[in-house]
């Protein structure tokens, strides 16, 4: 039992990180944690290709990220989201504060 | 956990360790913790199918299922939870509550009530429980379209 709940993966590359799974209270603090450190560049990018599902909890990673990011003069985007994810920023009124790249 | 044979939607499903509850119920009792929030969303995918949801519709009901569910982990995490599933002609109705059937105080933040609001028709939250409803819209009708 100790391995159940959303599975995440997080892998950092030169301009961000690829993340796939899903994302919600149990995963969050994951995300979280490895948006932290922020990679040298200017414009960091998070593909999200392989993420299949995400609540309010990963809304609020993205938001700190995001937020994060503008004050380090850095620029935060969403790559490749699912429809799915894409939903949930839409639904939330978000779209302003979360950057997506196709 | 043990589920009987059956769909909903199509019959008689609703046993949970051998209890029945009515005809179109299945009754789940989970931890109240964030990690069982992806064993809801399982069953609430394969529940959302079998109603005939969308596939938008059944992303929809998951997000609901999950933001639902942290509600009430947030409160009373050393608890358990019983989460009803109620399948009905075209819908699914859905009650969370703690197993012990015990009041809840619930005080959801904004954007998680504002995820509730747009993806299903009708929630409440309760004294007792958070209750939801989701209906299908959208769902592929065989044979529609074809001559």
């Amino acid at each position: 039992m100790s391995d159940q709940g959303a599975t995440l993966h997080v892998v950092r590359n030169s301009d961000g990180w690829t993340v796939t799974g899903e994302i919600d209270a149990h995963s969050a603090p994951a995300l979280a944690t490895a948006f932290g450190d922020l990679p040298d560049v200017t414009q960091l990018v998070a593909d999200f290709a392989g993420v299949t599902f995400m609540d309010s909890s990963g809304l609020r990673v993205l938001l700190d990220a995001a937020m994060k990011a503008a004050a380090a003069g850095k620029t935060f985007a969403i790559a490749h989201p699912q429809p799915a994810i894409r939903r949930v920023v839409e639904i939330s009124g978000l779209t302003e504060h979360l950057h997506f790249l196709d | 956990m043990t589920l009987g044979d059956g769909l909903i939607g199509g019959g008689r499903v609703s046993l949970m360790n051998g209890t029945s509850t009515n005809d179109d119920t299945v009754d789940v009792i989970v931890p109240l913790s964030p990690r069982h929030a992806s064993t809801l969303r399982t069953m609430a995918a394969t529940l959302g199918a079998d109603t005939g949801f969308s596939i938008d519709e059944i992303d929809d009901f998951k997000l609901a299922i999950t933001e639902a569910f942290s509600m009430l982990v947030s409160g009373y995490s050393a608890q358990r939870a019983r989460v009803s599933f109620t399948g009905l002609a075209s819908a699914v109705d859905v009650r969370m509550s703690l197993e012990t059937g015990d009041a809840i105080s619930i005080e959801p933040d904004e954007l998680a009530l504002a995820i509730m609001k747009a993806v299903v028709d009708s929630y409440q939250i309760g004294r007792n429980a958070i209750s939801l409803r989701k209906v299908a819209v959208e769902a592929f009708t065989p044979g529609a379209g074809t001559s």
